[in-house]
This record gives structure tokens, C-alpha cells and sequence, in this order.
């Protein structure tokens, strides 16, 4: 074969790459409302755990999970993580349901499986090319991050009283805190003259 | 770099928090019927309003998990309601009773 054939022969496959590509790139779909399918998720959620650190997977938790650490810890969460992961921590909240990939609902075994320094370590470094940020200062002594550990670890145990309480502790608009106030107000007894819509 | 975390972590609660009750409806009133599907409100603007109950909607009392069904005639309620798939208005949670302070 001769020199000019091979270039000729090399410029026929890139342009077939090349429209082989654009087909996909017209058939893939860009919406976050998709959900991964199963070999994409269990691909990417076994290299992720692949790329932890070999020292966090044995590593115990920095603190003891007592009750007040717990309570801190839900409050925290209430604050900080719900927004994504939903009080409860199934993930079904508003910005978790149409997020891709959608945060685990971390009661389930995929999350509890993992060892205290494998949460800690996604907690404290994020998922990149998801909406996980990273947490806390960089290291393995961020103490927050460690107690949200124990609270993750509680996930499944979470009592509807426990959930009231953490919404009373979830991210709120003036306008939010006002109607919270009016409703109040209205229950204790006092006069309301409006039906809201929000 | 914190300042920066911080600062998206307020935007994203911000968002979140304008979004949280996107189509939630809520209804203050006096209950004036109940049943074991639906509860009826006279509004404070002395509208009529029935919302559907379901197995999944919360009863609190001053704060307590309370049944619904405990509920009579006249009694103040702020009922947390959200059209479900048919256009109806269901309710998702019910609080009665003072809150404690």
C-alpha cells in the first residue's frame, strides 16, 4: 500500500469516527431528568470506591457517636445536606430528584456498606462530575464531617419525630418564616385573613 | 476557598429553599367535616375547601404526631396540601393544637 493510500485510508476512518460521533452526540441526551442506567452506575460507583485511599477503608470514626454528637450532626444535616440528600436521606428532594447523577438514598446498603473512612472520604473530597461538593478542611481530621458519619450510620433508624424536627432546622425564606409565623399565630388562636399559595 | 464553599452552599440552600414548597398549597381554616377520605375547611376568607386525606397524610397536634380522625367540627387547622395526579387537593400534613413555645 502506498503512502497516499494510507493517508487517504486514515482521513476515511476519522471522518467515519468523526460521524459516528455526531450521531451519538444527536442521540445522547443532556437532561439531568435522565436517570443512569444500571452499568453506568455500578461502573461508576465501583471505580469511585476504587479510588478512595486504601487507608480510609479501614479507618474508624475520629469520634464517638454519642447522642449529643447525633444531635449536632442531624441539625447539621438538616442545614447543610438535606437541600440534595432530603432529610431522611433518600435523596427525594427538590434539587436530589432532578439531579444527575441523583444522590443515593443513603439508607440503602450501597451507602452502609461502606466503611466510616470511605463516607468520611466522599463527605470530605466530593464526587467530581456529580453535584457533591467537597466538605470541611481537606485531611482526615475534619471533625463535622466525622460526626455527619455517625448520622449517615442513623439514617435507617430515622423516626418521623426526629424528621419533623429537622425541617423545623432546613434552610428557609423570609416569606417561609413569616407564613411559619402567621400559621402560628392562627393555631395559638390569633386572627389570619388570608388563604397563600406558595 | 471556604468563603467560596460557603457561598455556593448558601446559593444552593437559597434555591432550594424558594423551591421547597413550589405547588404546595396552604390552607388555614376551621374544619367543618371530616371523613375518613377527605376533610372539609371553611377558610378564613369563608371559603369552602376539602381537601383528600390518605394513608400518607401526618396529623399533628401542638407538634406531635397525632391521628386525623381525632379531629372535629371547628377546630383551627393548617392543612399543607398539594394537587395530586386527578386535580385534586391532598393533603399532606394537617397541624392543629397551640404549638408549644
Amino acid at each position: 500500500m502506498t503512502w497516499g493510500r494510507l493517508v487517504t485510508c486514515g482521513r476515511l476512518v476519522i471522518g467515519l469516527l468523526l460521524i459516528v460521533g455526531i450521531f451519538f452526540l444527536t442521540k445522547i441526551s443532556f437532561s439531568s431528568r435522565s436517570s443512569p442506567g444500571a452499568m453506568e452506575s455500578s461502573i461508576a460507583r465501583k471505580l469511585r470506591l476504587w479510588s478512595i485511599p486504601k487507608k480510609y477503608k479501614s479507618m474508624p470514626n475520629a469520634v464517638v457517636c454519642s447522642d449529643a454528637i447525633l444531635a449536632e450532626a442531624q441539625a447539621h444535616w438538616a442545614d447543610h445536606c438535606a437541600t440534595c440528600h432530603a432529610n431522611n436521606g433518600s435523596g427525594d428532594s427538590m434539587l436530589g430528584r432532578t439531579m444527575y447523577p441523583p444522590p443515593p438514598d443513603m439508607r440503602q446498603p450501597a451507602t452502609q456498606s461502606q466503611s466510616d473512612g470511605e463516607i468520611y472520604y466522599t463527605i470530605n473530597n466530593g464526587v467530581r462530575l456529580t453535584g457533591m461538593p467537597a466538605f470541611g478542611e481537606p485531611g482526615d481530621r475534619d471533625m463535622d464531617s466525622w460526626k455527619l458519619v455517625c448520622f449517615i450510620r442513623h439514617l435507617p433508624r430515622l423516626s418521623p419525630d426526629e424528621e419533623r424536627r429537622m425541617q423545623k432546622l432546613n434552610p428557609k425564606t423570609p416569606d417561609e418564616i413569616e407564613e411559619e409565623r402567621q400559621e402560628e399565630e392562627f393555631l395559638n388562636g390569633g386572627a389570619l385573613n388570608q388563604q397563600r399559595t406558595n | 476557598m471556604k468563603q467560596r464553599i460557603f457561598t455556593v452552599l448558601l446559593s444552593l440552600a437559597c434555591a432550594a429553599a424558594l423551591l421547597a414548597h413550589a405547588g404546595a398549597e396552604h390552607i388555614t381554616g376551621f374544619v367543618k367535616a371530616i371523613t375518613p377520605n377527605s376533610l372539609t375547611v371553611e377558610t378564613t376568607k369563608h371559603e369552602m375547601v376539602t381537601v383528600v386525606l390518605t394513608p400518607k397524610t401526618d396529623g399533628v397536634k401542638s407538634s406531635v404526631k397525632f391521628n386525623v380522625q381525632e379531629l372535629k367540627p371547628g377546630e383551627r387547622v393548617v392543612i399543607h396540601a398539594k394537587k395530586n395526579a386527578s386535580g385534586a387537593l391532598e393533603a399532606i400534613e394537617v397541624d392543629w393544637g397551640p404549638r408549644p413555645k
